[in-house]
């Protein structure tokens, strides 16, 4: 008997399929799906007991020796049989080189530094402006804290008049270096 | 007798009440705060630039305040000349774009759109070149790396 090759129904190849008993005609007529691990319930449940007979039936109808030829599925390899066992290690050389990827990289990073450049350079022109806006405006910022100190000079100058009147050989105002060099006074507070 | 109080210690400003001597010409202090000082700034240098240099001049020769009080008072006019040209003709550009430094830590590099119009303002009125710089003056870049970040 030729071997026979495991299929997804399990109506058996070698027997007349007109002998076999119909399945009731109810359940012929629905829809079959064939699952690859839940067979057909249906044809289970009617074909399965009556399996054995069918053998039995089978063996003595069309083979005239004595030998009981059993219906077996058997778990054999697909035709052509199985391919060969992948022993071999498979690891392709893909994607970039080292070289690419190292390019890469330095592009990045140079177009990185190419900006962090141009950045500074503007930093620097930003500085240069908020620079010039102060050298514009110091002179009169200057002046007017110049006429306040001279008031506050003056004020303290005659404080010390006040002050120091009946003291005998006191210069008011006499700066306590010899050298003629302006030095501003320290901030005295009277209260 | 008057016991001596370290100015740094204390927590209020001490505010001499003694005017200017009466033998000191008076001039009209300006009442600007830094904001519209700054946003003003080079129509200032621009317009009061040789009165400024006299200034530093004299005060390279002596730190003395007595000794400059005459260069300080024309500073000062010029100063207070231009920033009333600038409130007659410009007011409304000048309030935006000092306005908008009170908003950005007087940085100049956030308010250049303000900036613009005060500059058009300027130049078609009052005629006023601006700081040359180089190759594009920084307040003309049409592209900055440094931007606020809402537009």
């Amino acid at each position: 008997m030729p071997p026979h090759s495991r299929n997804r129904s399990f109506s058996p190849p070698m027997l007349n399929q007109s002998i076999l008993p119909r399945l009731p005609a109810g359940l012929s007529t629905r829809r079959r799906v064939y699952h690859p691990i839940h067979p057909n319930w249906f044809k289970l449940i009617t074909i399965i007991p009556l399996l054995p007979l069918i053998v039995l039936f089978a063996n003595f109808h069309f083979f005239n020796d004595a030998t009981l030829r059993v219906l077996v599925f058997l778990d054999m390899p697909p035709p052509g049989g199985f391919e060969p066992v992948k022993y071999k290690r498979n690891i392709p050389l893909r994607g970039p080189s080292g070289v690419v990827i190292l390019g890469g990289v330095t592009a990045v990073c140079a177009y990185g530094f190419y900006r962090l450049g141009k950045g500074n350079l503007e930093k620097r022109e930003l500085k240069r402006e908020a620079t010039w806006s102060r050298i514009h405006l110091v002179p009169l910022l200057l002046a007017e804290g110049d006429r306040d100190a001279y008031r506050r000079q003056k004020a303290a100058l005659e404080r010390e008049k006040e002050i120091m009147k009946d003291v005998p050989d006191w210069e008011v105002g006499k700066s306590v270096y010899h050298n003629d060099k302006y030095r501003p006074t320290d901030p005295i507070v009277v209260l | 007798m008057s016991i001596f109080h370290n100015p740094e210690d204390s927590s209020k400003p001490y505010k001499e009440p003694t005017p200017l001597p009466d033998d000191v010409p008076k001039v009209k202090e300006l009442g600007t705060t830094s904001a519209p000082l700054k946003s003003a700034a080079f129509f200032i240098g621009a317009h009061c630039k040789e009165y400024n240099e006299d200034f530093m001049l004299c005060k390279n020769e002596n730190r003395d305040p007595a000794h400059c009080l005459k260069e300080g008072r024309r500073v000062t006019r010029c100063a207070q000349d231009m920033i009333t040209k600038m409130r007659e003709n410009c007011l409304q550009e000048w309030d935006k774009h000092w306005n908008c430094l009170e908003l950005n830590n007087h940085e100049y590099y956030m308010c250049r759109k303000p900036e613009r119009t005060l500059n058009k303002c300027m130049f078609e009125k009052l005629t006023i070149p601006g700081t040359p710089e180089g190759q594009t003056p920084i307040h003309e870049v049409k592209r900055p790396v440094f931007t606020g970040v809402q537009k």
